[in-house]
């Protein structure tokens, strides 16, 4: 059809009124029917469906270890978005994302570990990959890292335990990403790692009893590090070093060796963290004062019972 | 105010009572110590000795509470260790009864009371 004038509608239902195709030159227009235009409609609907029905195919759910016996089996299975639901256990591997997945358990980390099965190698480790989602999971046993995230972006971490591993998290080169929620205890060195990482927010976390330092920030700016609970920790507990524009407020951070310290690096906001909670101060001075009054109480008894 | 409800809040965990009251005894029986020392009254003596001893015991217990929590480490090892030392130390003096010695038992129990403080911020919660 080589016609290039406005087109021209019929609105009727009835087939025997319809006039389709019906060309009025004179007039500059060409008139459809409604049902060719339905037609039309139509295909133009299916083209779109058919255009996004890969998307819509991604977004599959992989149960582990109904469906897949291992995590990284599940993952290597997994179209980019697809969520990866892992089931109570012991998994003994080393887990490598590479694709945006979401990977989460379904108990929590108390029962859902992932023991390094090659120990010089992280449990699990996200690499060149953007909007990966990890939660509620628990790695150990690598003298790496429980987690290492490494060039990548819009990663999420949330509620998950990161025990008895070289480094807790270790983030490298990493971006946009979030922190939230996890445990990192017990680990050979830091509860955090962070080289060369920009603008992520490390909130609500909890590193404890790490033989080194708490959270160890190096080279990275821009950084938002609120409300953790970094205590414990035989040295630092949190170190920021060479880095600058970091935002560290509302931090907890309790019998380490050292509460922040802040080196070579300009324009970082400190406020509000605490290093000596009052009760620290308030608690040896009521219990002397009690220690004073139980004195004398204990002498006015002795005095009676020793009288009669 | 938000200290106050901490303090509360505390006293919610054993180990952290625990060494409260040792704490409580420990600053009883070194004040009585002093006065034992002053007056020579009985009544001192008694109280003195009655609440060492039970803050000994608590000392015990809070040792092998951390132990079985936290297990045997050295530096846990070596920190009760000293504290028992402390203890023993003070006591070896006393019925030494040497009147040189005796001297410088009072700053034995002001040691005894800051290695009670001690144990109290290491029990506080976090």
């Amino acid at each position: 059809m080589d016609f290039n004038g406005p087109f021209c509608y019929d609105f009727t239902l009835n087939p025997l009124q319809s006039r389709d195709k019906l060309v009025r030159p004179s007039m500059g227009c060409e008139w459809y029917s409604l049902r060719s235009l339905m037609k039309k409609s139509f295909s133009i609907l299916f083209v779109i469906i058919a255009s996004l029905a890969p998307s819509i195919a991604k977004a599959a759910t992989h149960y582990v270890p109904e469906r897949f016996k291992t995590i990284q089996e599940a993952v290597n299975a997994a179209m980019p978005y697809d969520t990866i639901i892992v089931n109570s256990g012991v998994f003994v591997e080393n887990v490598m994302i590479e694709k945006p997945l979401i990977l989460r358990s379904n108990m929590g980390p108390a029962s859902t570990q992932i023991q390094a099965a090659i120990q010089n190698k992280p449990a699990i480790k996200i690499s060149n990959a953007a909007d990966v989602s990890v939660t509620g999971l628990w790695a150990t046993g690598s003298t790496v890292a429980g987690v290492l995230v490494s060039n990548s972006t819009k990663v999420t971490l949330s509620n998950n335990q990161f025990t008895n591993n070289g480094n807790g998290i270790t983030l490298y080169g990493t971006s946009y990403s979030t922190i939230r929620g996890n445990i990192s205890s017990s680990n050979a060195q830091y509860g955090l790692y962070m080289e060369k990482s920009g603008h992520n927010r490390i909130e609500l976390n909890s590193a404890t009893l790490n033989k080194d330092k708490g959270f160890f920030i190096s080279y990275s700016d821009d950084n938002e590090i609120v409300n953790n609970s970094v205590n414990l920790n035989s040295w630092d507990g949190i170190m920021v070093f060479a880095s600058h524009g970091n935002k560290i407020t509302g931090n907890r951070t309790l019998r380490n060796t050292y509460g922040i310290v802040i080196s070579e690096s300009d324009g970082n906001e400190v406020a509000e963290n605490t290093t000596i909670p009052n009760i620290f101060l308030i608690m040896p001075i009521v219990l002397i004062y009690f220690g004073i009054v139980s004195y004398l109480v204990q002498k006015n008894i002795f005095k009676i019972v020793y009288r009669e | 105010m938000n200290g106050i409800l901490e303090l509360f809040n505390a006293f919610t965990n054993f180990s952290t009572v625990l060494a409260s009251i040792g704490l409580i005894l420990a600053t009883t029986s070194f004040i009585s110590g002093l006065q034992m020392v002053k007056a020579k009254g009985p009544l001192e003596r008694k109280i003195h000795r009655a609440n060492g001893f039970i803050s000994f015991v608590i000392f015990l217990i809070l040792a092998v509470l951390s132990f079985a929590t936290y297990g045997l480490s050295l530096w846990s090892l070596g920190g009760w260790t000293a504290g028992l030392f402390i203890i023993l130390f003070k006591l070896l003096i006393v019925h030494s009864r040497s009147r040189r010695a005796f001297k410088y038992v009072s700053w034995l129990g002001a040691t005894l009371i800051c290695m009670w403080l001690y144990i109290v911020y290491i029990h506080i919660p976090l």
